[in-house]
């Protein structure tokens, strides 16, 4: 997955060039011996090129710059897993910078997989409580009341059973970035009826479209 | 994370109201949804005898068995997501591990399904 080998090249091409002078260049005790790159002497070395190619399944990094101390690798393959599962424009939930972003207060409509080869999705509606920004592991948290119990799930972001998260109505009036004080006062936040009705009423009305 | 003491909501039609874990069946400290445990009826709904479907009722002091169904601790879901309720409830079970009583009242967690109470869950209103 990593080109190492451009590195090692370097460092083997001059470890074997230690041992080969010493070997045919005996007569020459007078050569010091020290890391010559064979690699650049000689651009056809084996050593020179990299030897390493990645499988099919695994995806390499189209500029990767290698680092052999390994610095900034988890932020990199964080970056490049979020590419990678944020295509479909989930990244701008969370990009406060982007005209869909989510706030807290948001209400939320979240369409889950069962399992990556299921087609019916479980939807759950419900009021945005928290965002957590942590890289690949994003995460938020949608509170609804159901039958007069609270109900809170937690999303995380970049999952790929999540199939869509749609804003149903922005949040006005709030002031906090975690609105966990609406599991004490809830006030009229979880008043979501009739949203949820508007949420179920065109889905009918196609359907009888489409059977008339 | 319910454990000895610990005092569930009982949401079935079988009479009780509040049922206190005596004992966790699978022998660990802690039950979660879709636990088995062993609980004692601390309160109990004061009206007819036997519910209408003949079901026998249960009173304060009956030791049960019970099904947790919902906790306020969060669950873990394969996918990575996270549920939790409002409240610890249980259902009441029979000797033969099945619903003691006909109906449930209120919302029921989806962790039911991986545990095989399918049962429970068509008798549910609500499943999250």
């Amino acid at each position: 997955m990593f080109s190492f080998a451009r590195n090692f090249g370097v460092r083997l091409s001059g470890i074997t060039a230690r041992y080969s002078s010493t070997a045919a260049n005996a007569e020459k005790t007078n050569t010091k011996t020290r890391f010559v790159s064979l690699a650049l002497q000689n651009p056809t070395h084996p050593a020179a090129k990299p030897t390493y190619t990645a499988p099919a399944s695994v995806s390499v990094p189209a500029q990767f710059k290698v680092n052999t101390r390994g610095q900034g690798l988890m932020q990199l393959i964080d970056k490049e897993e979020i590419k990678r599962y944020g295509a479909d424009g989930r990244f701008n939930l969370f990009n406060k910078s982007h005209p869909d972003c989510l706030r807290p207060g948001d209400v939320l409509v979240v369409e889950t997989l069962n399992s990556m080869s299921a087609d019916k999705a479980n939807t759950f509606i419900g009021v945005l409580i928290a965002m957590d920004r942590r890289g690949l592991h994003s995460s938020f948290t949608v509170r609804n009341v159901i039958l007069k119990i609270g109900v809170e799930m937690k999303y995380m972001l970049y999952s790929p059973l999540i199939k869509s998260v749609r804003v149903m109505k922005r949040g006005e009036g709030f002031r906090r970035a975690k609105l966990y004080y609406l599991r004490d006062n809830p006030g009229r936040a979880f008043r979501l009826e009739g949203l949820i009705k508007q949420e179920k009423a065109p889905q009918t009305k196609a359907t009888k479209r489409n059977k008339a | 994370m319910l454990q000895l003491k610990s005092i569930l909501n009982v949401i079935d039609n079988s009479g009780a109201v509040w049922a206190e874990c005596i004992r966790v069946l699978h022998g660990g400290r802690y039950a979660r949804i879709g636990d088995e445990i062993v609980v004692v009826v601390s309160k109990a709904k004061s009206n007819a005898v036997t519910t209408a479907s003949g079901a026998p009722k249960v009173k304060k002091g009956d030791v049960r068995h019970a099904l947790i169904v919902r906790a306020r601790k969060e669950t873990l879901r394969p996918d990575g997501r996270y549920v939790r309720f409002d409240d610890n409830a249980c259902v009441l079970l029979n000797k033969q591990g099945e619903p003691l009583g006909t109906r449930v009242l209120g919302v029921v967690s989806g962790e039911l399904r991986q545990k095989r109470w399918m049962k429970l869950l068509s008798l549910a209103p609500k499943v999250v």
